[in-house]
């Protein structure tokens, strides 16, 4: 197929996009990037980007109404590696209000259906790179991950994806949630798609500091052998996970081990305050980076008399998730409570990293369910924010930790069931390469 | 209880391009507003500072060095949040101190560190130009030690000298200081942000001033920020205490900490300290500080003359490199390393002038041919001694001839007449067609006459 018939084939069965997975379609753009675009590693494979990353001239919301109309005036290092690669990006995908979610709910331009079961959300942030991906517009699609934004979406919708170590994708161009803790993801319907993203997507970016000691992404070479391989198993990522996720779950892990892995008992402590720990720095470093977003330079300019009043009108259109987000890191943040608040929420992310070390001293990978349930119901959790927050449970720790993880699909009956592997930092290759045989032996053969 | 000034100095570090992206940082330079900016200094949703600028690293180790600061094993950059439309995120990114405890002119150094400086706000056209922004800054902290103007004048004297001997100031954009001022019974007072030596000593002045008489009257002299009126010289208040905004400092998670280990420091320090390379100028060389501070203002004419004063008279060539070199190059507007012009051709010109080959005024003439034509030093100096050389050989034959010439007038000479000196210096001059200078030729014949005896 050229990639010509590719682009047409993606935007026939993207059709009137029934999931609301895209909040711009580059249709004309993608066919005449297509008739040119490069040889390479990527040369006519159609992808999504999510509209919180920027792509010279389209538009780029981050699904807010402050900056409809706005039209990035650069490119995102990952975007500009996959189109030199030869992708075509079909367009920018849904997503929660700046990341700030864990449905796509958020979204000031409506929620993204799960195309496995469209009365169902389809996970967020990264909702509509899930869907793109579920609905088989797009088989590769970039999202980020600051706590679980691609896994979480992934699970949902029965999609792979990967969250990388800190450091080894550029975040230049990728609007900030919760800077130290994310990055630009992969999402892609087998592991195989994760690692060609991966191999273009990451290598080291002078204009992103904290990649400077990044090397190149190498797949891992040869097959992985799980004779021996050490499966740390933390009851802690089961409490309160329902049955219908923990029964496969428990299955795919015993695959592995009749393959001759060890499952592993262990024992990480400080997952009791991940969560708490986790939304005090996304709040924290989120509201730091809602600063800019004044409608002085760019988005919706509110009317008023003087600017202090200009600038609370231009903020006034933020969603109420987003809102409320920066009133509690301005808070937590604030001279006389910072310690109290975003100093603890330091410290816990230290206690949460050493214990990550610590237990990869015992085994190689850890592994569990990806959510602690399936896909839920549209509004069934919107009024509530911390039952919204709960679900994050068991990805959070990863971003708090610095490590990678991904999620893979397992072969279920009804609504996706996503399994999720965490390895230690830059363990990235040996990951997607474990990833590729639960998908093997438990996935949804491809 | 003393009055009490301290100062927080801004120096635009001279740099290529900005702290934490690639855009220029001489943003006088920028054809129109807005021309020399990216998306981080614009603050675009989703860009990020690159790694911190290597220049102005090593311009802000070198001036701690240089004010005696103890190093700090490395520095995080904090974001200050405020809302104001020069700041293109509505945060400024402002490192952790990377020297401490440092002194100059008996005045102590608490800190200094890197930021980045916000755009430029006209308030009266509701514009902002985001060429300056991020531009580096290098902000030096005093104590309050500072006792009057004159003092304030001294020490910004040495500290501007320190900055020119490091070529670490980007000169035409200025330098910009918050003053603090208390006098006793009164509390602390700040005037933001004022522009220019000249004015840190106008707001020192009127804040004394002012302060003295409120206590004098009675009236409290409470904490507050003030603004400098550069046109009135004066201040008025800003804010007082209690409307102090909240910052909110927390680590830019951004940018990772940035270690500034021993052997990056190795690199990047001066094998000596200014001062005390000043000292050492003075002792060693016997130079007067005035002379010694002349000299090293530009680091590479005091290197030129070290070289040169390691083979030639000190005395004479911190003369003639303070008074003529330098009057030269100032009167076009060039400093040394731009003149492009050599210690080997330097040490042409002055051992030429030692040994007499070329005279003082030559030395100029040749010195300005180099200037402004580009001719070598080396080549003019060898030219005219070389010219020298032919004259006088030219002289010496005519003398000789003139002598054999004329055994008459050579008998009258030795009989005592003193008219036959003038005919035989006649007789050269008339061989050397007028091109000589007489007194040189009288002195010539006459050293011939002797020779003849």
């Amino acid at each position: 197929m050229t990639a010509l018939e590719r682009v047409e084939r993606a935007l026939e069965r993207l059709g009137p996009d029934p999931w609301n997975a895209f909040l711009h379609v580059e249709a004309e753009g993608a066919r005449t990037r297509a008739r040119r675009a490069p040889e390479g590693p990527l040369h006519g494979v159609v992808v999504s980007v999510k509209d919180n990353l920027a792509v010279r001239g389209m538009p780029m919301t981050c699904a807010s109404r402050h900056l409809q109309g706005y039209v990035a005036p650069y490119t995102a290092t990952v975007v500009e590696r996959l189109e030199a690669a030869g992708a075509i990006v079909l367009g920018k995908t849904n997503l929660d209000e700046f990341a700030c979610g864990s449905s796509g709910e958020s979204s000031a331009f409506g929620p993204t259906l799960n195309p496995r079961d469209p009365s169902r959300v389809a996970g967020g942030s990264s909702s509509g790179a899930g869907a793109s991906v579920a609905a088989g517009v797009v088989d590769l699609a970039v999202g980020s991950d600051t706590g679980g934004s691609v896994r979480a979406p992934g699970s949902f919708c029965g999609v792979a994806a990967l969250k990388p170590s800190p450091g080894l994708v550029s975040r230049y161009g990728l609007s900030d949630l919760a800077m130290s803790l994310e990055a630009p993801a992969p999402m892609a319907r087998t592991v195989g798609g994760l690692t060609r993203l991966m191999q273009v997507m990451a290598g080291p970016d002078p204009r992103d500091s904290l990649t400077a000691a990044a090397s190149p992404f190498v797949p891992h070479q040869g097959e992985l052998s799980l004779q021996g391989l050490r499966i740390g198993v933390p009851e802690a990522f089961f409490e309160g996970v329902e049955e219908a996720t923990a029964r496969p779950v428990r299955a795919a892990l015993a695959r592995l081990e009749a393959k001759g892995a060890t499952l592993v008992g262990v024992e990480l402590p400080s997952l009791r305050f991940a969560l708490s720990a986790y939304y005090l720095l996304n709040y924290a470093e989120f509201a730091s980076a809602m600063q800019r977003f004044d409608g002085t330079r760019y988005g919706y300019r509110g009317e008023g008399k003087g600017l202090e009043e200009a600038q609370a009108e231009s903020r006034a259109v933020f969603g109420p998730e987003v809102k409320r987000r920066i009133l509690l890191g301005t808070y937590v943040t604030s001279r006389d409570r910072r310690e109290a608040w975003y100093g603890k929420a330091l410290a816990a992310k230290q206690a949460v990293a050493s214990d990550f070390q610590r237990v990869f001293e015992q085994v190689d990978v850890l592994a569990g369910p990806t959510m602690p349930f399936r896909a839920f119901r549209l509004g069934e959790r919107v009024a509530d924010p911390l039952a919204m927050y709960a679900s994050d449970v068991l990805t959070v720790s990863a971003n708090l930790a610095g490590v990678p993880a991904g999620t893979v699909p397992l072969r279920v009956e009804g609504l996706p069931v996503g399994f999720q592997v965490m390895g230690p930092r830059g363990s990235d290759a040996r990951l997607l390469a474990l990833m590729g045989h639960v998908e093997a032996l438990s996935g949804v053969a491809p | 209880m003393t009055v009490r000034i301290g100062l927080e100095i801004h120096v635009y570090l001279k740099t290529h391009s900005k702290l934490f992206c690639a855009c220029s940082a001489r943003f006088l330079e920028a054809p129109a507003p807005n021309t020399q900016v990216c998306a981080l200094c614009t603050g675009q949703p989703g860009a990020k500072p690159m790694g911190v600028n290597a220049e102005a690293l090593r311009l802000g180790l070198q001036v701690a060095q240089a004010l005696g600061c103890t190093l700090m094993p490395g520095v995080r950059f904090q974001r200050k949040h405020y809302f104001y439309p020069d700041s293109p995120a509505n945060y400024q990114r402002t490192a952790t101190p990377h020297g401490t405890n440092g002194s100059l002119e008996g005045v102590r150094i608490r800190e200094l560190h890197w930021e980045e400086d916000p755009g430029a706000y006209d308030l009266r056209e509701g514009t902002v130009d985001y060429n300056r922004a991020g531009a580096p800054l290098l902000e030096i902290v005093t104590e309050p030690d500072l006792r009057d103007p004159a003092h304030a004048r001294a020490f910004l004297a040495e500290l501007r000298f320190l900055l020119d001997h490091l070529d670490a100031n980007y000169e035409a954009a200025g330098l910009k200081a918050d003053v603090n001022v208390s006098v006793p019974g009164g509390e602390r007072v700040e005037v933001k942000n004022v522009n220019g030596l000249r004015n840190v000593e106008t707001a020192i002045d009127h804040e004394v001033a002012r302060q003295t008489e409120a206590i004098s009257r009675g009236e409290p002299v409470g904490r507050e920020t003030r603004h400098f009126d550069e046109v009135r010289g004066v201040t008025t208040r800003l804010r007082t205490k209690e409307e102090e905004a909240d910052y909110r400092y927390m680590e830019d998670p951004d940018l990772p900490w940035l270690p500034l280990p021993p052997a990056l420091l190795s690199e990047t320090l001066l094998p000596e300290a200014p001062l005390a390379r000043r000292t050492r100028f003075e002792t060693a060389f016997g130079l007067a500080r005035a002379e010694a501070t002349t000299l090293l203002r530009e680091r590479s004419l005091a290197d030129a003359f070290e070289a040169l004063a390691s083979t030639l008279p000190p005395a004479a060539v911190a003369e003639f490199l303070q008074r003529d070199l330098r009057g030269e190059l100032h009167a076009r507007g060039l400093t040394f390393t731009a003149s492009g012009i050599s210690v080997a051709e330097l040490t042409a010109l002055l051992s030429g002038l030692g040994a007499r080959s070329i005279t003082p005024q030559v030395a100029t003439r040749l010195l300005r041919e180099r200037l402004d034509f580009g001719r070598s030093l080396v080549e003019g100096v060898r030219a005219e001694a070389a010219e020298k050389g032919t004259a006088e050989q030219a002289v010496g034959e005519a003398v000789v001839a003139a002598l054999a010439e004329n055994p008459k007038a050579v008998e009258d000479y030795r009989a005592g007449k003193a008219t036959a000196l003038n005919f035989l210096v006649g007789a050269v001059m008339k061989r050397l067609k007028g091109r000589a200078a007489p007194d040189v030729v009288r002195a010539a014949v006459e050293a011939g006459l002797g020779n003849l005896r």
